[in-house]
């Protein structure tokens, strides 16, 4: 999870770093711990500290952390003689170390040879059946191959064993999402939310889904949900206000205003307008004129 | 090294004699008013205690005594006898320093020795067995299952019925074991040869080393009062600090050399933490209570975690999130 | 954070100078054979004194407190970590490789 005071450092640091200020390492721990995507500063940054001899040498046993980190950043930017030297060194100093194997196969995946890269796989889950990552690194490769099919077939049966992993419970909302199946996709963000039900992103992924979903008691609960995510970020994700928004209009186009609690709810929607705007004129004042005439058409619809 | 081993032996060997007699002739002195020791020599006529053992070694450490409580052992020695009574008998019991460097210490370092070298050996029999996959899931659906408990309330009501069904429905829910199929873990150690010689494995690492001090400790230590807690206790503690002696007058603070030994073997995790890294640090009395426990059997957890489902009553947490929000975009307003 | 320290120093020292006071004051009693019913008022609010400083350096000296609310700014999340367990290789980055002059030595 990656929390506000962090990816500020992170994007800090990252300047730092680009305008050559140092604390390339610190960069790269971060990244690491973070696990954000950043291939390419990974990459570049982390190979002026491998080729320095005496910075590499001060890392001590980081040292080999930081050859997989640049080889899975260099697979990531194509850049496949880096990653496949990055993987030798670790071969060198690892002779029997199934991590490394992982890290082989992976190069295999990069170069697009699936074949020789699931027979490495396979290998390697002969070794230990119950190696997550393999199973993982397995769904991934059906999916760059294109049989999401395939891909959701693995990432059903592993998380049969490995039920509380909620890396895999997001993979699959997300598959889910792409392939338009929202209610399998709900699922996967409800069982998101059981496991850590203070992660505000979740709720409004599931409020998404709902809304997409339609018909009034989602819409409902859709609201809900963007009202719970408002909460835990104290109205400071735009999305959610728009969904508020977007939600009251689409049930008192249902209701047609009958009930009492539509009444609550649209308060609720004028407030969220309102902090709309006051974010937009905070933020991006030239975009507030299509923001007021967006939100008076939700508004003159119902 | 043996020779010095052999020599430590053997002066705390002597140590607990001087320390008896010590405590013989203090006793002497609280029973009987009236006796003069003139001269030193005449304590083993008094007492019976025999003359080989009365080396100038112990001589000296009554002499040293006797210094400290009487002033000169040879002159004024039943000035002192005079107050001794029941109370102050126990308040100035007087240890020897030597005790301090022959019982205390060694015994202290020797913990920590042992509780290290049983980190390395534990880590050199350490096998990485790949756990069974049916004992991976169970762990992993209990994970899930409690995590449903905990977080009932942020999912909606219907969701929430149709995973307690599944967890919990009696045919085939993912919580539900069926009669008779828990293993007996008994019998389940005999049908896994790997997991018998686990468990003599972790006694190896345990309880052997343990005995051994224990003996080693009883057999060289035995009869020592070693230190004194810096505060006073209450009676209830003497069983815990005052471990092989049995005597009610001397005060609770005072810590016997077996008891030193049972409060370093629970005491001493959090230097071991310091040494070997927060997590290596070999827990003696979680290894104990795994011991009473005696092979866990995950069937148990699977319906204790059924029951407690069972009983999980869903109440819709965001319910009134909406006036919440509410009221924090208010706030962001104004 | 130099004058926390200093602070609670400081405090440490009252405390003790409290607390040797009474020792004192007891000393002085028993020569007067008085019954110690409780320290002198001075002492009393030495001791208070003594107290305050500590706790006030206790809670400077180890840092700022840090927000539990999970809209603060150092609790609210932004975004999900890249699932990098599942990273695929074959995106459209592919297309566009990235030009590196530098090889791993």
């Amino acid at each position: 999870m990656v929390t506000k005071t962090e990816e500020t450092q992170l994007n800090r640091l990252e300047n730092q770093v680009d305008n050559g200020g140092g604390g390339a390492w610190d960069y790269l721990c971060l990244v690491r711990k973070l696990k954000v995507r950043r291939s390419e500063k990974v990459l570049k940054h982390g190979l002026s500290i491998l080729n320095d001899h005496k910075q590499r040498s001060s890392l001590g046993a980081d040292e080999w952390t930081l050859y997989e980190q640049v080889a899975v950043a260099a697979m990531d930017c194509h850049c496949l003689d880096v990653a496949k030297d990055c993987t030798k060194v670790l071969r060198k100093r690892f002779p029997d170390s199934k991590r490394v194997g992982r890290l082989e196969a992976m190069l295999f995946e990069a170069k697009g040879s699936w074949e020789l890269a699931e027979k490495a796989y396979a290998s390697l889950l002969e070794d230990n059946p119950l190696d997550q990552a393999i199973h993982k690194r397995r769904v991934a490769m059906a999916k760059a191959q294109g049989n999401i099919s395939v891909a959701i077939d693995w990432l059903n049966k592993y998380l049969e064993t490995f039920m509380a992993d909620h890396d895999a419970w997001r993979e699959l909302a997300e598959i889910y999402v792409s392939l338009q199946m929202y209610k399998q996709a709900a699922f996967c963000y409800e069982e998101l939310i059981l496991s850590q039900p203070t992660v505000p992103l979740y709720h409004l992924a599931y409020a998404d889904v709902l809304y997409t979903l339609g018909g009034l008691e989602n819409l409902q609960t859709a609201k809900k949900y963007y009202a719970s995510t408002i909460d835990l970020t104290g109205g400071k994700n735009t999305r959610a206000l728009f969904g508020i928004c977007l939600c009251t209009s689409a049930i008192t186009q249902i209701t047609k205003g009958k009930s009492k609690e539509e009444k609550e709810g649209l308060q609720l929607q004028s407030l969220a307008a309102k902090v709309l705007e006051k974010d937009y004129k905070q933020r991006a004042p030239d975009k507030l004129p299509q923001l007021t005439t967006a939100l008076k058409s939700l508004t003159l619809s119902s | 090294m043996a020779s010095c081993l052999l020599h430590c032996y053997l002066s705390s060997l002597l140590n607990t004699v001087a320390l008896l007699q010590v405590y013989c002739v203090k006793f002497s002195l609280f029973f009987t008013r009236e006796i003069r020791v003139r001269d030193l020599s005449s304590i083993s006529q008094i007492y019976p205690v025999p003359r080989a053992i009365l080396t100038e070694f112990s001589l000296r450490r009554i002499a040293i005594l006797q210094q400290f409580r009487f002033g000169n052992p040879r002159t004024e020695l039943y000035s002192a006898t005079r107050k001794v009574g029941f109370r102050s008998m126990a308040e100035d019991l007087v240890l020897d320093t030597a005790i301090r460097d022959w019982v205390l210490i060694p015994l202290s370092v020797v913990m920590v020795l042992i509780g290290v070298l049983r980190y390395f050996v534990s880590k050199l029999m350490h096998s990485s067995q790949t756990p069974d996959a049916k004992i991976v899931k169970e762990g992993q659906v209990i994970v899930r299952a409690r995590n449903l408990r905990a977080g009932a309330n942020f999912i909606p009501s219907k969701a929430f019925r149709a995973r307690k069904i599944y967890f919990c429905n009696e045919e085939n829910g993912l919580l539900f074991v069926p009669k008779g199929q828990g293993q007996n873990p008994q019998a389940q150690m005999f049908s896994d040869p790997n997991m018998a010689m686990d468990m003599m494995k972790k006694n190896l690492s345990m309880i052997i080393p343990q005995t051994l001090t224990f003996a080693w400790v009883n057999f060289f230590f035995s009869g020592f009062v070693a230190a004194k807690i810096p505060f006073p206790l209450t009676q209830r503690f003497r069983s815990m600090l005052q471990n092989g002696i049995d005597l009610s007058t001397v005060d609770v603070s005072y810590v016997s050399s077996r008891s030193w030994y049972f409060l370093n073997l629970f005491g001493l995790r959090g230097l071991f933490s310091l040494i070997l890294g927060e997590e290596n640090a070999v827990d003696d009395t979680q290894r104990m209570m795994q011991m009473g426990g005696f092979g866990f059997d995950p069937s148990k957890g699977l319906s204790a975690e059924k029951d407690n489902l069972d009983i999980t009553q869903h109440e819709w947490a965001l319910l009134n999130f909406e006036h919440r929000a509410e009221a924090v975009l208010r706030k962001v307003i104004s | 954070m130099g004058l926390a320290i200093t602070v609670g120093v400081f405090g440490v020292l009252v405390l003790f100078h409290a607390a040797y006071s009474t020792i004192q004051y007891k000393g002085l009693l028993k020569i007067t054979e008085d019954e110690f019913s409780g320290p002198p008022f001075n002492v009393v609010i030495e001791l208070f004194v003594g107290l305050l400083l500590c706790f006030w350096a206790a809670l400077t000296v180890p840092g700022k407190f840090q927000s539990i609310h999970p809209h603060s700014e150092e609790n609210r999340i932004v975004s999900l970590p890249a699932n990098l367990d599942f990273m695929i290789f074959n995106h459209r980055g592919k297309v566009s490789p990235v030009e590196l002059d530098v090889k791993l030595r």
